[in-house]
């Protein structure tokens, strides 16, 4: 127990001339919190488009709130479609003709054709929206696994610099040690925590309880916790594990749909994103705001699951490397 | 002149011998390149639209991202003792920050290069009438990166510090400029904010030169890209302090 708080002492001491790093992980993962709460309350335009009328005696469509139009006399370039500037460009000609030009697929180019004959009809049926607790987490979860991963910084410069073997002949607990690492991590995510507490003392919805989140965040912190450990095992260099680490995870957020929910035309990648324990993560809040939770607690168990799976590989090497050594 | 391509030279051979580097420019690239155009291939018409929208905006995070390669190359653990004896060497310290900058710069276009040579043919993307001018324009921008990198690491110290600086910084300057994808859905603020984005304006112009074969935008961009570079070349000389190692 001494052990277990001398090492975190120690931690804290460590990051101060590292607080930079650390300040900006956390400046960015708050951000990102408030940004998903704006972004899930702007009310979203579902199509823009340039309408390009044959003469000036065809009428121009209004604005609603899911279609925004503009006028224009001229085709726009190519380069305009593909940034999605406007997702189609509509020419219509002076006896009530439409011609739609578009990069998107049948169903978004007929929801358009929809919108411009209707532009106040009704769009339930075409795609259905997330809410604001699963973006909250899906957009905080990149920056916290990346947070997790470089905050296990002491663990990884004890073993470049071979202190851990010291460490390790040392007449302490080699757990608690290791444990005082992982209290540290979860720590210095504290403040994403706060944020979220403050947002919802001052009363703005957050989509979820503060324990919902606390959970849900305790588990993102042993998923990152364990994949860093593994990492830092594996690699000496802190440097490159961190960089290998960050690509990893900014690829496996972005595959489980942590920005953005996915459709792919390929169902055997489907079923590969479906094994990403970020993807089983999201999948159970989906549920959880539906209130549908209890019947998908498997969804956890594979989390936890994950985790101690890395986590043990990780004790494993590092056994197989130190202890039986000695 | 010999002294600063020794130095060149070895940091040249550093850099090609590092596998980390080399698979973050090539492979990390490569991978985001096709997952993001599979995963979005559903919302288009054609799979290839995806994949031309994703192959330029990702070359153009990649290319940004040289500046940590420049970080590492400059900062790393193993290579600060060196850059110090170099400082008290005939080299001098202009040596030191440049050469780091000038090998990133050659080695991050060489790997892009490699990338554009494998995708293009494989996914059927086109890069322009005249793929001579797309591949021109990625110089200006990778040398900024790299110096950008240097420039970091002159005036925090260390690399940690310049390399998370720089990977949040350029990656959330990325999501505003719709690298990721497009903001012009989300909002007036959002979408105002994008046009604040400089990686906005590189997507413009890159974008205009492979769809609508326009050089409108690329010249200025290259200007740019080259004033941006000067200046930080002048900042490294004027943030370089030799205490720093040691």
């Amino acid at each position: 127990m001494n052990t277990f708080f001398t090492v975190l002492k120690n931690n804290y001491l460590r990051t101060i001339p590292r607080i930079v790093p650390v300040m900006i992980y956390t400046g960015v993962t708050l951000l990102t919190i408030l940004f998903s709460i704006y972004f899930t309350g702007t009310q979203q335009v579902r199509a823009r488009i340039i309408y390009i009328p044959a003469d000036s005696s065809v009428s121009i469509p209004h604005s609603s709130s899911a279609l925004q139009v503009t006028a224009s006399d001229t085709a726009p370039s190519c380069a305009d479609l593909m940034k999605r500037k406007y997702d189609a460009a509509i020419f219509a000609g002076s006896d009530g003709s439409y011609q739609i030009r578009t990069y998107l697929n049948e169903k978004s180019k007929n929801m358009i054709l929809n919108l411009v004959k209707h532009p106040d009809a009704d769009l339930s049926s075409y795609e259905k929206q997330r809410g604001v607790g699963v973006n909250v987490l899906g957009f905080m979860m990149m920056f916290l696994l990346m947070s997790a991963l470089s905050n296990l910084f002491a663990f990884s410069d004890d073993r470049e610099q071979g202190q851990l073997s010291r460490i390790i002949l040392a007449p302490i607990s080699f757990s608690w040690y290791m444990a005082a690492h992982m209290v540290y991590c979860i720590t210095l995510l504290l403040p994403a925590y706060l944020l979220l507490v403050l947002l919802k003392l001052l009363g703005w919805n957050i989509g979820f309880s503060l324990l919902q989140f606390a959970g849900l965040i305790l588990l993102l912190a042993l998923l990152g916790i364990s994949m860093a450990l593994l990492l830092h095992t594996l690699i000496i260099k802190p440097d490159n594990a961190n960089m290998l680490g960050n690509s990893i995870t900014v690829l496996t957020c972005l595959l489980a749909g942590s920005f953005h929910s996915i459709t792919s035309r390929y169902p055997v990648l489907n079923k590969a994103t479906d094994l990403l324990p970020q993807k089983k993560l999201l999948d159970y809040a989906g549920y959880l705001e539906q209130n549908t939770a209890a019947a998908h607690s498997s969804l956890l168990y594979y989390v936890i699951l994950f985790s101690l799976f890395l986590f043990l590989i990780s004790v494993i090497l590092l056994r197989k490397q130190y202890l039986d050594k000695k | 002149m010999r002294c600063f391509f020794t130095v060149l030279k070895m940091d040249l051979r550093n850099l090609f011998r590092n596998p980390v580097l080399i698979g973050y420019n090539t492979v990390f690239a490569l991978l985001l390149i096709l997952i993001m155009g599979f995963l979005t291939s559903g919302d288009y018409a054609s799979g290839k639209d995806a994949f031309q929208y994703y192959l330029v905006t990702m070359l153009i995070y990649g290319m940004l991202s040289g500046a940590m390669t420049a970080t590492n190359c400059f900062m790393e653990r193993d290579i600060r003792r060196p850059n110090l004896r170099i400082i008290f060497s005939p080299a001098g310290s202009f040596s030191v920050y440049f050469s780091k900058t000038l090998a990133s710069f050659l080695f991050d276009y060489t790997m892009h290069l490699l990338l554009l040579a494998l995708l293009c043919p494989l996914l059927h993307v086109t890069l322009g009438a005249q793929p001579l001018y797309f591949l021109l324009l990625m110089a200006p921008v990778e040398f900024t990166a790299a110096s950008l990198g240097t420039f970091f690491c002159c005036l925090l110290h260390t690399e940690e510090a310049a390399s998370t600086l720089l990977s949040m910084t350029i990656s959330l300057l990325c999501i505003l400029g719709g690298t990721f994808f497009s903001l012009n859905g989300m909002g007036h603020i959002l979408s105002m904010l994008s046009s604040f984005s400089p990686v906005k304006w590189l997507n413009d112009a890159f974008f205009a030169l492979c769809c609508d074969n326009s050089q409108a935008l690329a010249v200025p961009v290259a200007f740019g890209c080259l004033i941006f570079s000067l200046l930080l070349t002048a900042g490294c000389a004027l943030f370089f302090k030799t205490e720093d190692y040691l």
